[in-house]
């Protein structure tokens, strides 16, 4: 919105409007505060030890950080070229094409989704452990889940964010606890010796690494959100490409640590043994000792607040998507509604509250495990809906540039973006081929293809809707990818006959 | 005057309060002011791009203010978005003060836990105070042609989100000829109003505290 080439101090308007525009810190803060520590280094990475069955989940880790931040170059180059730059459909619409734009607009939607319902898994199971362990209270994870859920639809409704200052403070409250605890783990190697053996690159050739990838991918699924923020930054150019590779940088070495010291802690060659033994407790198991109750405690109730934190978080990105979706009019203009006195994308936020609702009973009847059926089996899968979001991305970038330059160097237009697509297609690969050690099922078990194919199904249907609106609603279909910009959004843009007559 | 028809609007007739989350407020009183300008042919509006027509100083002292504003930084060419965002920080405020010059408001604390958080603006006469939504609700539930006064506060209700209010309770048909109505406005009109729809959904977007 700001023209870059007047200095900002001269003019009032800019001024005005730079005082209240965001700087690097406070991007670094809601991203990553949304993407939850704790999360990732007490649940993500322990369930990923367990379940996967791979020593190389640490490796993994640094691995995805790398590849995520040749992926930013890329991203954030073409952000500042976009209207709706917070949602990967439209850089996949305006970089590749329409109908693959719906296509990932859908698949998004699911993504997100599963990221948010398989969050109710994690906090249904820690908080109803930890009430049971420290209280003796006996609640079945779907209660606590169902209470979470509640809490989340109706903050989600009524557009309540966990205010900046509580988000900062337990952000570096989770992070100071997963250092502390990381650093005890070091401290205490099982042998007396310290092993790097689990961050050896051998692991990322070696079988199996497909899923590990994945699990790390699932950790870092929040850190695009920096370009929402794009047109509230000082500096649009700087501001959110550094933001980003901070996020990146910073969770990459914490989860890489992290889930290292837990495999120092009880020997590379039994992390996968133990992490099955105690699921998301092994971390708080192994630091007992030599921390006390207190940070066991403190540790807990932070992994709480942080899976509450992502879930909200997550809540939000799938009513974002849904809304800009209904302004758009691909999806219902229904869900381009907001609420009156909160502003908050109702018709959406109801809708996702809704289909969790569904997601949780149907876990509850079925009697399914919260940790591995819920958690980690549907996080993963959206985990894998995010990196075909994230290569389809990196094409478009590609695409984009290449029709026009727009004065970007080459890295950003061509070179980090093509190493980032390689280094993703890749891990795309290996995962979906590897699926069925992702979910720990059997190699012939029906379950390995049913999740990847979800999301074949999803761009099927963005395929075929996208070939209705090119036929029946031309207007919408030459607006996707323009958020609450596209002309069908708006009441205004009808002429009909006497047009002018209402002038003064 | 569209700008305190609006703001009335957007207000608790009793209360003061507003009908409209913040943002909202924020970016339609700013658009309201400069449809004042529009309406009385001091700005012109093209596309995205705003400018000066006619540099007599307005009457109105808040007008002034505003037009001598955009004067001022005529050349920096600023689009019609910067000049909402910018004029939203405090537009609500100042369509306040005019109302509150003319004794329409008066100011009364909002205290929360003892301290005082901020200010409301009570209407003096709720029957004043409510005859802008009174007088439009029922123009268009009686589908009766509009005037530019009556469309252009119509654009602002529809473009701010403000219309499930107006019309609560009416049928579909009556939203439909709000709708149709709109759309008669004359370009200048409808380019702010599209901007103005569209800064508030890109702020629902990129919402945070």
């Amino acid at each position: 919105m700001r023209n870059p080439d007047i200095p900002a101090t001269s003019s009032n308007v800019a001024s005005t409007l730079a005082r209240s525009r965001l700087g690097t810190t406070a991007v670094v803060i809601f991203v990553m505060a949304a993407a939850a520590p704790l999360t990732v280094t007490a649940g993500g990475a322990t369930s990923g030890f367990a379940i996967t069955g791979s020593e190389g989940i640490p490796v993994a880790y640094l691995a995805v950080a790398i590849i995520l931040a040749l992926f930013t170059v890329g991203y954030v180059s073409m952000s500042r070229y976009l209207v709706n730059a917070g949602s990967f459909y439209s850089y996949i619409s305006r970089g590749i094409g329409r109908p693959s734009g719906v296509s990932a607009a859908m698949i998004a939607i699911l993504a997100y989704n599963a990221m948010q319902i398989g969050l109710y898994g994690g906090f249904g199971a820690v908080l109803s452990g930890w009430l049971n362990d420290r209280f003796d209270v006996s609640v079945a994870w779907w209660v606590c889940a169902l209470a979470g859920w509640a809490v989340v639809g109706v903050l989600g409704v009524m557009r309540i964010d966990l205010n900046g200052i509580v988000l900062a403070v337990m952000l570096a409250a989770e992070v100071a606890v997963a250092a502390v605890f990381a650093i005890v783990m070091v401290a205490h190697p099982v042998d007396g010796v310290v092993s790097f053996s689990t961050l050896s690159p051998g692991f990322l050739v070696a079988s199996g690494i497909g899923a590990a990838l994945v699990t790390a991918v699932t950790g870092f699924v929040g850190f695009e959100a920096t370009t929402v923020f794009s047109e509230e930054t000082r500096d649009p150019r700087r501001t959110v490409a550094r933001a980003t590779y901070i996020a990146v940088a910073v969770t990459g070495l914490l989860y890489g640590g992290s889930a290292w010291a837990l495999t120092v802690a009880t020997g590379p060659d039994k992390i996968v043994s133990a992490a099955q033994e105690h699921s998301t407790e092994l971390i708080f198991t192994l630091v007992q000792p030599h921390l006390g109750q207190f940070f066991v405690d403190l540790g807990h109730m932070l992994f709480v607040t942080s899976l509450f934190a992502a879930l909200l978080s997550f809540h939000h990105t799938v009513g974002r998507y849904l809304f800009s979706l209904g302004r758009e009019r691909v999806l219902p203009g229904v869900l381009g509604r907001t609420s009156r006195r909160t502003g908050a994308p109702k018709a959406g936020s109801i809708a996702q509250s809704v289909l969790a609702f569904v997601v949780l009973v149907g876990y509850a009847i079925a009697q399914a495990d919260p940790i591995i059926h819920l958690f980690f089996w549907v996080t993963v899968s959206g985990g894998l809906g995010v990196l075909i979001l994230m290569t389809l991305t990196s094409v478009a970038v590609i695409g984009f540039f290449a029709r026009d330059h727009r004065g970007e160097p080459s890295w950003r237009r061509i070179g980090a973006p093509v190493l980032a697509t390689a280094a993703l297609v890749w891990m795309l690969y290996l995962t979906v081929a590897q699926f069925d050690v992702l979910l720990g099922v059997g190699a012939d078990s029906p379950l390995r293809w049913l999740f990847p194919a979800s999301f074949a199904a999803a761009a099927a249907l963005g395929l075929v809707r996208a070939g209705l609106l090119k036929a029946w609603n031309p207007d919408v279909y030459v607006a996707v990818g323009m958020g609450a910009n596209a002309a069908p959004a708006s009441p205004f843009t009808l002429v009909p006959s006497l047009a002018e007559a209402g002038q003064p | 005057m569209l700008g305190n028809d609006y703001f009335r609007l957007a207000h608790n007739d009793v209360t003061g309060k507003p009908r409209l989350h913040p943002l909202a407020v924020d970016l339609g009183c700013a658009a309201a002011l400069l449809a004042e300008l529009i309406g009385t042919r001091r700005v012109h509006v093209e596309d995205s791009a705003i400018s000066v027509a006619d540099r007599r100083p307005p009457e109105d002292s808040l007008m002034h203010v505003i037009l001598d504003q955009l004067i001022a930084e005529e050349g920096r060419r600023h689009d019609i978005r910067t000049w909402l965002n910018f004029l939203s920080k405090q537009a609500q405020t100042q369509l306040a003060q005019r109302l509150l010059r003319n004794g329409h408001v008066r100011i009364s604390p909002v205290r929360r836990l003892g301290r005082q958080t901020g200010v409301l603006y009570v209407p003096v006469d709720m029957n004043v105070a409510a005859k802008p939504w009174a007088l439009l609700s029922q123009r268009l539930r009686r589908h009766e042609p509009l005037n530019y006064d009556d469309l252009a506060l119509a654009g602002l209700v529809l473009a701010t989100g403000l219309e499930s209010f107006l019309l609560d309770g009416a049928t579909s048909a009556t939203s439909e000829f709000l709708r149709h109505q709109v759309g008669r406005l004359w370009p200048l009109m409808r380019s702010l109003l599209h901007h103005t729809h569209a800064a508030i959904g890109d702020a629902v977007l990129a919402h945070r505290t």
